[in-house]
């Protein structure tokens, strides 16, 4: 996946993966039946490449890289268990958890003092943002439209 | 038909040839694969008021199972919510029950997000409704209707 980044970069859009809600750069369809593909994510300067394989009735997410900056610095590299469904929430704990991880490190390196839960309560902000915000804005529009909720 | 291809087309699950209705499921149903196992993977997609629901079966010798629910809204193309399942029995009421949970609770936490106030049994009992027409109503009529709705 590494190799596909340098030109991914550089790349445009190809579409949209509407059942991962990912922006794709790159898709292969195999002659498995599988399409593998590596979709981005935005957020707070992140950017988050997924690679996943979505075949009939299921998805699996193979690897995530998360880049920050318009320089597009690596920050974090994690490799999911193979068989790894995919699942938004998946994705977002996984990234969670790495960059929590590197921070604390990161911190305790520099003696730089940090309060752990705050750490984490931003972390999950900024993700839950990246990752569910255009799905609840849907949902709200919807339930107005429906007359759910009042408009 | 063709109308109907073109609409699951745009959220990338569909082909002219690999969505067919089915009259038993009362779903549009896409082109299933067989394992070596014998268990055969297939989608089911349903729709109401808006909303597009797509279930990912699997069917065994003895049972069927659900593994998992994807809604969508149908007007942004927008993945609501979605949820996996392991070992989960495949029935309709219990696909309806699911997929009635994870809508509220979405729109609960949407709207707890935004300060918006509801009355949670209220906004239960109309996407029960919802829910439940894409479930046991007419799909396609429920498409056609869709579609007209989309092209007003």
């Amino acid at each position: 996946m590494e190799n596909s980044l340098v030109n991914i970069l550089k790349s445009q859009p190809i579409g949209k993966s509407y059942s991962t809600g990912l922006t794709l750069y790159q898709s292969y369809k195999a002659t498995s039946g599988f399409d593998y593909q590596i979709g981005m994510r935005e957020a707070s300067g992140l950017y988050i490449f997924e690679g996943f394989a979505e075949g009939t009735g299921c998805a699996y997410l193979n690897k995530i890289l998360v880049f920050f900056g318009q320089d597009k610095q690596l920050i974090a590299d994690i490799n999911l268990p193979q068989g790894t469904f995919y699942n938004r929430e998946t994705a977002k704990e996984a990234i969670k958890q790495v960059l929590c991880k590197y921070f604390y490190d990161a911190c305790q390196r520099e003696n730089m003092s940090f309060t752990q839960s705050e750490v984490e309560e931003q972390v999950e902000d900024i993700l839950d943002k990246c990752y569910f915000s255009e799905s609840r804005r849907a949902v709200l529009n919807w339930a107005k439209e429906v007359g759910i909720l009042k408009a | 038909m063709s109308q109907e291809i073109s609409l699951f087309r745009n959220f990338g699950i569909a082909t002219p040839n690999t969505i067919t209705f089915s009259k038993s499921l009362n779903a549009l149903v896409g082109v299933g694969y067989t394992s070596m196992a014998g268990n055969t993977y297939f989608n089911s997609l349903r729709m109401a008021d808006g909303i597009l629901i797509k279930e990912d079966i699997g069917q065994g010798y003895a049972h069927s199972f659900l593994n998992g629910l994807h809604i969508y809204d149908i007007r942004t193309k927008t993945l609501i919510c979605e949820k996996l399942f392991s070992c989960h029995y495949y029935s309709r009421d219990t696909a309806k029950s699911d997929a009635i949970d994870m809508l509220t609770d979405m729109i609960g936490k949407a709207a707890s997000k935004e300060n918006i106030i509801l009355n949670y049994n209220e906004m239960r009992s109309k996407v029960s409704d919802i829910v439940r027409r894409a479930f046991f109503a007419d799909q396609m009529q429920e498409i056609q209707k869709t579609l007209k709705q989309l092209s007003a």
